[in-house]
């Protein structure tokens, strides 16, 4: 049942810790840890550092974002920092800039 | 694959469009505010400042100043609390802290400790008064709890939490609200009391007669942090 969803017109200057998946429509700044999902939906905006077992990004990032799973870049989606995950999909029209780290 | 992972986002779009909601398990360290409502299940240490409604279930925790238009509380809040519209603490609520709306409601088992205040921003004391009055009696029994949680709560960088100590210094406005802060800031001591027993063992080969300067210095630090704080 519980999600934790920061909604379109909601700022957090802050930081999130979760137990349970998060959805970002607004905007987050400062740090972000989750231990299940971290979905950056479209039109959000998040200038944090993100740690989460999972990270949807179909917004913009700014910060280095570290997996334990896997991070999926959905088109319109733009990163701005380093990645460390075991899997990663970045599809066609998604923007990324930085470094990726996998554990290989 | 995709499939079911687009899907998801979608609808808790539809489900909840423009309300923002921290669940149980989640804990936000800072400042929440913008548009819409707001439904709180967890901790949130920070202010929060929103638009639209707000409402704080069971199991919020919540240490700082909440503003919306209409705040709905079921859980516990340090800070005060304001609403444009109205504030209604339903059963299981506990609150620390200033009430001001335009319509106050409390309803059996909600706990308050603080000032209330109906109306205007600067309302006729008359109906203060009268608020104030029927939050007096809580203040005196739950007393004794909220300096208890304070100084655990103070070093934790809750800032944001600090508001809350000042209900009793405005309520002395209210003639026969006097008693209370007397009581409010004498168990303070007492604390200090109960911490400093406790580096004593450690260190017993301090002599006894340093106890009381430490206690008198530990108490002008405080103040004078206080004072800088504000």
């Amino acid at each position: 049942m519980a999600s934790t969803v920061i909604g379109h017109g909601i700022i957090i200057e802050g930081e999130i810790t979760a137990d349970d998946e998060v959805v970002i429509q607004g905007t987050v700044r400062g740090r972000i840890t989750g231990h299940e999902a971290v979905v950056v939906e479209q039109g959000a905006v998040v200038e944090a550092d993100v740690s989460a077992a999972s990270i949807v990004v179909g917004g913009h990032i700014t910060g280095n974002v570290t997996v334990h799973d896997r991070i999926d870049l959905q088109t319109g989606g733009r990163l701005v920092g380093d990645v460390k995950a075991a899997r990663i999909t970045i599809a066609d029209g998604a923007s990324f800039k930085g470094n990726v780290d996998m554990e290989v | 694959m995709e499939g079911s992972r687009n899907q998801r986002p979608e609808q808790v779009k539809n489900m909840a469009d423009n309300v923002a909601m921290i669940a149980q398990g989640t804990f936000v360290r800072g400042n929440l505010h913008g548009e819409g409502d707001l439904n709180v299940a967890g901790r949130i240490e920070g202010s929060i400042a929103v638009d639209g409604e707000v409402e704080l279930e069971a199991s919020a925790r919540v240490q700082g100043d909440v503003s919306g238009s209409r705040l709905v509380v079921r859980g516990a809040v340090l800070g005060n609390l304001t609403a444009t519209d109205s504030i209604t603490l339903e059963a299981g609520a506990r609150v620390v802290g200033d009430l001001s709306a335009p319509t106050i409601g409390i309803e059996v088992g909600g706990l308050v400790r603080g000032r209330v205040e109906t109306g205007e921003a600067s309302a006729a004391p008359a109906k203060t008064v009268a608020a104030a009055r029927s939050a007096a009696p809580v203040k005196s029994a739950p007393a004794r709890t909220q300096t208890k949680a304070r100084p655990q709560q103070e070093p934790a960088r809750q800032e944001a939490a600090r508001p809350a100590p000042e209900p009793p210094r405005p309520a002395p406005e209210p003639v026969r609200a006097a008693p209370p802060p007397r009581r409010a800031p004498a168990p303070q001591p007492k604390v200090q009391v109960r911490n400093d027993p406790a580096p004593a063992p450690e260190a017993p080969a301090g002599p006894p007669a340093p106890v009381l300067p430490a206690l008198k210095k530990k108490t002008t630090g405080q103040l004078r942090k206080r004072g800088a704080a504000r």
